[in-house]
């Protein structure tokens, strides 16, 4: 399944934009589809936005799954880094506790 | 400050008849949280892209970092307005970016979770990544932390953040980044942050798409 961010939501700049982002990506990895998430039209993106759309999937799948089931299309190397950034930050935060 | 606007946003008009903008300054600006994404997006970087002669791309983790003060007030003051100012220096081939919130200070927000001795304490603590004030916050206690991180380690560049009575200057040395807490002579209500880029070490990045490598 392909979600173009843009088809959801006209900006990537906030949690509530990443909320309806997730929320998507989230249904579809629980229908256990794999996911595209395409950034076409966007530049970069806040750690708020990245925090919504993809840092609360580790509350329902691993790590591991989301690397697997999950690519980014059409995206910046801002935008690639952040998600890699907050995801990895945040994994092992979880792991440590 | 009077050809940046400063006393015409907040005094009685410009001191002198002659007050002007400058070519280099984007003049002090009041804006709403939500106002200011596309402040950056359609006036601020394309502005500093044309000057400096470099694609938006290569100042897209900058203007992120701006971003995140804006998200900041929107999670953690109360007034959801910001006031900046952008000047750059040619000759020394600096920017500085100055933004201010209206809310209750940084070390306000902090003490409502964590014991600090000092204001200073309460600024350094903040700027770690995962520390927030408010447990589940919506960025985590990322947003500083990413912003220090580009704009000191990447580009060599400094922050101050002045709030309440404690400030914190960051800027780069051998081992990374350092870090200078100390009182402020002065009390802040609000928070002050300010940014210093280097332009000669701004990455030059061609506008280009790419899928994200895990």
């Amino acid at each position: 399944m392909v979600i173009k961010v843009l088809d959801l939501v006209r900006h990537c700049y906030t949690w509530v934009d990443g909320e309806i982002v997730g929320r998507a990506i989230r249904q579809a990895l629980t229908n256990k589809e794999k996911v595209v998430v395409s950034f076409a039209g966007v530049e970069d993106v806040p750690t708020s936005f990245v925090n919504a759309a993809f840092v609360k999937l580790l509350d329902d799948f691993s790590y591991t799954h989301i690397r697997s089931n999950l690519s980014v299309i059409n995206s910046t190397r801002q935008i690639n880094e952040m998600i890699k950034r907050r995801l990895d930050f945040e994994a092992k935060r979880a792991e440590s506790v | 400050m009077d050809d940046c606007g400063f006393f015409g946003l907040y005094g009685n008009g410009a001191l002198r008849t002659s007050a002007a903008t400058r070519e280099t300054t984007i003049p002090f600006r009041r804006l709403l949280v939500e106002e200011s994404h596309e402040w950056l997006d359609l006036h601020v970087f394309p502005w500093l892209a044309e000057n400096l002669q470099v694609t938006t791309a290569s100042l897209a983790e900058f203007k992120t970092c701006v971003r995140e003060i804006f998200n900041n007030i929107e999670d953690h003051s109360t007034e959801r307005i910001g006031c900046a100012h952008i000047q750059w220096f040619q000759n020394e081939h600096k920017i500085k970016i100055s933004i201010s919130d209206f809310g209750v200070g940084i070390p306000t927000e902090i003490r409502r979770t964590y014991q600090v001795s000092d204001d200073a304490e309460a600024i350094a603590l903040a700027i770690r990544e995962g520390i927030s004030s408010k447990r589940n916050g919506r960025n985590r206690g990322a947003g500083l932390s990413y912003l220090i991180d580009n704009v000191v380690r990447r580009n060599g560049g400094s922050v101050s953040i002045h709030s309440n009575r404690g400030q914190l200057t960051c800027w780069p040395s051998a081992t990374g980044i350092t870090q200078h807490p100390q009182a402020s002579p002065g009390f802040y209500p609000e928070t002050l942050v300010s940014i210093e880029l280097r332009t000669d070490r701004i990455e030059r990045v061609e506008e280009q798409r790419e899928s994200l490598e895990w």
